[in-house]
C-alpha cells in the first residue's frame, strides 16, 4: 500500500530574474513499511524532494499525496502539524539545540503534539534507553560525541511516534563504525513498522535499503 | 502557548544580565512616564476645579502674600494687646468693606484631638499622631465654594459667633463611620466642638497659593471663623493672609494695603487666581518638559535596545528556529516567543508601576503607552520572521 504517491512534481527556486528548475516531473511511490535510499549526484533535487516530501517545501507543479490527501493545498499549521505527527527528521548536522539537555531536546517534537500523552518523561526515558543514552539524558548536547548525537536526534524524530522517518545524508559525518551502528537502528525501526526515505552518497547505505531511487537533473532515473 | 512562554523564559534567563538592563530602562522609562501623565492629569483635573469655581464668580479673586520682613512679622506678633486691636481693626476694614466681596479659608492650622480612634489614614501628616486637616471658613466661604452636607446641616449666621458653648464642627464624608451627629469632639486646647453635619463625598477646597493642589475634605475639619474668640495675635494674622477678595478693581487692593500700612502692619503681594493659575501651568509645563526629555533619552536607548537585542536573539537563535520547525513548530510559534518575551518584560515593569503608583488614569495610560511602546519594538523582528520561509531558515541555518 502506497503512503506517498508523487506524480509529475516540479520546483522551480527563483532568484531575481533567473530561475533554477530543482525538479522536472519526478514521479514516485513510497509503500508503507519501506526502506528506500534517495541517491544522486550534487544538484539532482535529492534534498528538495525530501523537503517537499517532509512538508518544508511546497512543489511549484504536480501532486503530492500522502495518505490518499492532496498536500499541495494544505496550509502553513496543517504542515506543521504532518511535520510534528507523521514525519521524523534525522539530518546530517544532527539538528540538536547545542545548550539544550538531550533530554530537552527529545521533549520538542512532544511540546507542539496536540496528542494526548501520559507521561512525557516515561516516554523519552523509555525512547533513550532503547537507544543507549539514557545516562546522557541531563548532558548538554554540546558535550556528547557525534554518535551520541545522532542517537539523541533518531530519539526526537521517533519519540512522537511517527510513520515517516526521513534522514538526509544520516550519516555523513560519522565515521564508519558508528555510521554502521546508526544504520542498524534505522533497520531496526524499519523492522518495526517505520518507513524509511534516506537521501544519501553512501553505496553502503543505501545497502540498507530495500529500494534505490535514483535522480539526475530532477528526475528519477531508475 | 504555555510551551512557548517557557521557551521564552529560557530565553530570559540564559540572557539575564542583557534583559536585567533592558528591563530597568524600561522600567524608568514607564515610572518617568507615569510621573508625566500623574502631572498633566493633575494639572488638568486642578484647572477644571478652579475653573469651576471662578466661572461662578463675576470678578476676580485675588489671594493675599504677606511678603512682610521676619522681623516686621516678630514685632507684630509680640505687639501684645495694641497688635491684637491693630490687626482686628485692618480684618474688619476688610471684612467689613462693602466695595468688594471677601472669604476667608485659613488652613493654617491642624486639628489636634486631644483623644481619637481615627484610622492612620485619616493624619494629616504620618510622623505626627492626632493632628487632623482643618479648615477654617467664615459666613461668605460658602458663595464662593458651594459646600454641601449628606448629613445634618452647613452653618448658620450664629455659627460665626463665638456664644460661650461648644463650637459647631462639620466633618468630611469618610468621618461617618466614626462620630454622630451632635456628638462632642475636644481638641487638646480644651476646646469643645458638637458635629452638625457630614459634607458630601468629594467636596473641596482650593488656594492656587498653596500650588496645584485639591485639597479633599473628607478626611477634613471645618470649623467657623469667629474673631471674638481670637486669643493670640497669630490667629488675627493667619485669618488676614487667608482672606481672599473679590474684585474686578485693583484700587481696592491698595486702600487694604494702605490701611494696613496706616496700621503699621503687613506688606502684601496681591495675585489673582488666573495669575496664579498660570504660573501653575507654566511650572508644571516646565516640570513635564524637564522630565519628558530624560524619559525620551531613556526610551530610545531602552527602545533600540530591545530592538537589537530581538534581532540579535533571531539571527543567533535560527539553527534552534530550524529545529523547532522541523519539530512541528511554526513561524507563528517562534513570534510568540518572541512576544512573550517583550511583553513579559513589559508587563513585570507595569505590574511594579501599579505598585508604586496605585492603579488609577494614569497609571492606566502608563500601561497603554507600554503596550505601544511592546509593539514598536516587536513590530520590526515581528515582520522580519513572518518573511521567513521555513525552507529559507533551514538553508541559512546549515
Amino acid at each position: 500500500m502506497s503512503i506517498i504517491n508523487i506524480t509529475n512534481l516540479h520546483k522551480t527556486y527563483s532568484s531575481g530574474e533567473s530561475e533554477v528548475k530543482a525538479l522536472r516531473g519526478l514521479s514516485l511511490s513510497v509503500d508503507k513499511g519501506n526502506m528506500i535510499a534517495i541517491m544522486g549526484p550534487s544538484g539532482s533535487g535529492k534534498s528538495t524532494l525530501l523537503n517537499i516530501i517532509g512538508c518544508i517545501d511546497r512543489p511549484t507543479g504536480g501532486d503530492y499525496f500522502l495518505y490518499d490527501r492532496l498536500i499541495n493545498t494544505f496550509n502553513d499549521g496543517e504542515m506543521a502539524e504532518l511535520r510534528n505527527q507523521k514525519f521524523g527528521f534525522v539530518v546530517q548536522d544532527f539538528a540538536l539545540v547545542e545548550r539544550y539537555s538531550v533530554y530537552k531536546n527529545v521533549m520538542i517534537p512532544l511540546s507542539y503534539s496536540k496528542k494526548p500523552i501520559k507521561s512525557k518523561k516515561d516516554k523519552i526515558e523509555n525512547i533513550l534507553s532503547q537507544l543507549g543514552i539514557l545516562e546522557k539524558k541531563n548532558a548538554m548536547a554540546l558535550n556528547l560525541s557525534m554518535g551520541q548525537r545522532q542517537r539523541v536526534a533518531i530519539a526526537r524524530s521517533i519519540v512522537n511516534d511517527p510513520d515517516i522517518i526521513l534522514g538526509d545524508e544520516p550519516t555523513g559525518t560519522l565515521d564508519s563504525d558508528t555510521g554502521e551502528e546508526i544504520m542498524n537502528i534505522f533497520k531496526k525501526l524499519n523492522e518495526n513498522g517505520k518507513t524509511i526515505i534516506l537521501v544519501t552518497h553512501d553505496k553502503n547505505v543505501a545497502s540498507y535499503c530495500q529500494q534505490i531511487v535514483r535522480i539526475k537533473d530532477g528526475r528519477v532515473i531508475k | 502557548m504555555k510551551q512557548q512562554l517557557r521557551y521564552a523564559l529560557d530565553d530570559i534567563l540564559s540572557h539575564k544580565l542583557n534583559h536585567f538592563i533592558l528591563f530597568v530602562q524600561v522600567l524608568a522609562a514607564l515610572l518617568l512616564l507615569s510621573f508625566i501623565f500623574y502631572i498633566v492629569l493633575d494639572t488638568n483635573s486642578y484647572k477644571n476645579k478652579l475653573n469651576e469655581i471662578m466661572q461662578d464668580q463675576e470678578e476676580e479673586i485675588y489671594l493675599a502674600n504677606n511678603i512682610s520682613s521676619m522681623e516686621k512679622v516678630d514685632e507684630i506678633l509680640l505687639g501684645g494687646q495694641d497688635s491684637m486691636k491693630r490687626q482686628g481693626d485692618l480684618y474688619e476694614f476688610i471684612k467689613q468693606n462693602p466695595s468688594f466681596k471677601t472669604y476667608t479659608a485659613d488652613m493654617q492650622h491642624a486639628m489636634w484631638l486631644s483623644e481619637s480612634n481615627l484610622d492612620d489614614s485619616f493624619v494629616m501628616l504620618r510622623y505626627v499622631p492626632n493632628a487632623y486637616f482643618l479648615l477654617k471658613i467664615d459666613q461668605k466661604f460658602n458663595s464662593v465654594f458651594k459646600l454641601k452636607c449628606v448629613k445634618g446641616r452647613m452653618f448658620s449666621a450664629d455659627d460665626f459667633k463665638d456664644t460661650g458653648s461648644k463650637i459647631p464642627i462639620l466633618l468630611g464624608y469618610d468621618f461617618q463611620k466614626y462620630y454622630d451627629l451632635d456628638d462632642t469632639l475636644r481638641d487638646d486646647e480644651e476646646h469643645s466642638y458638637r458635629v452638625i453635619g457630614f459634607l458630601e463625598k468629594s467636596s473641596f477646597y482650593l488656594d492656587p497659593g498653596k500650588g496645584d493642589i485639591i485639597f479633599w475634605l473628607d478626611k477634613g475639619f471645618v470649623v467657623p471663623v469667629q474673631p471674638n474668640r481670637f486669643d493670640f495675635t497669630e490667629e488675627y494674622e493667619s485669618a488676614i493672609s487667608s482672606t481672599f477678595i473679590i474684585t474686578d478693581d485693583t484700587n481696592y487692593l491698595q486702600a487694604i494695603q494702605q490701611k494696613s500700612n496706616e496700621l503699621e502692619l503687613y506688606t502684601f503681594e496681591y495675585k489673582s487666581f488666573t495669575e496664579q493659575l498660570q504660573y501653575i501651568l507654566e511650572a508644571n509645563h516646565f516640570k513635564v518638559m524637564i522630565i519628558g526629555f530624560m524619559m525620551a533619552a531613556i526610551l530610545i536607548f531602552g527602545i533600540i535596545g530591545l530592538i537589537s537585542n530581538l534581532v540579535q536573539f533571531i539571527t543567533t537563535h535560527t539553527k534552534e528556529f530550524a529545529i523547532h520547525l522541523l519539530c512541528g513548530g511554526q513561524v507563528k510559534s517562534i513570534i510568540q516567543r518572541i512576544l512573550i518575551q517583550t511583553f513579559l518584560m513589559i508587563l513585570i515593569a507595569d505590574i511594579i508601576v501599579i505598585i508604586i503608583n496605585k492603579f488609577s488614569l494614569d497609571t492606566l495610560f502608563t500601561i497603554m503607552s507600554s503596550l505601544l511602546i511592546g509593539l514598536i519594538v516587536i513590530i520590526y523582528p515581528v515582520i522580519m520572521l513572518s518573511k521567513t520561509e521555513i525552507k529559507n531558515i533551514l538553508r541559512r541555518s546549515q
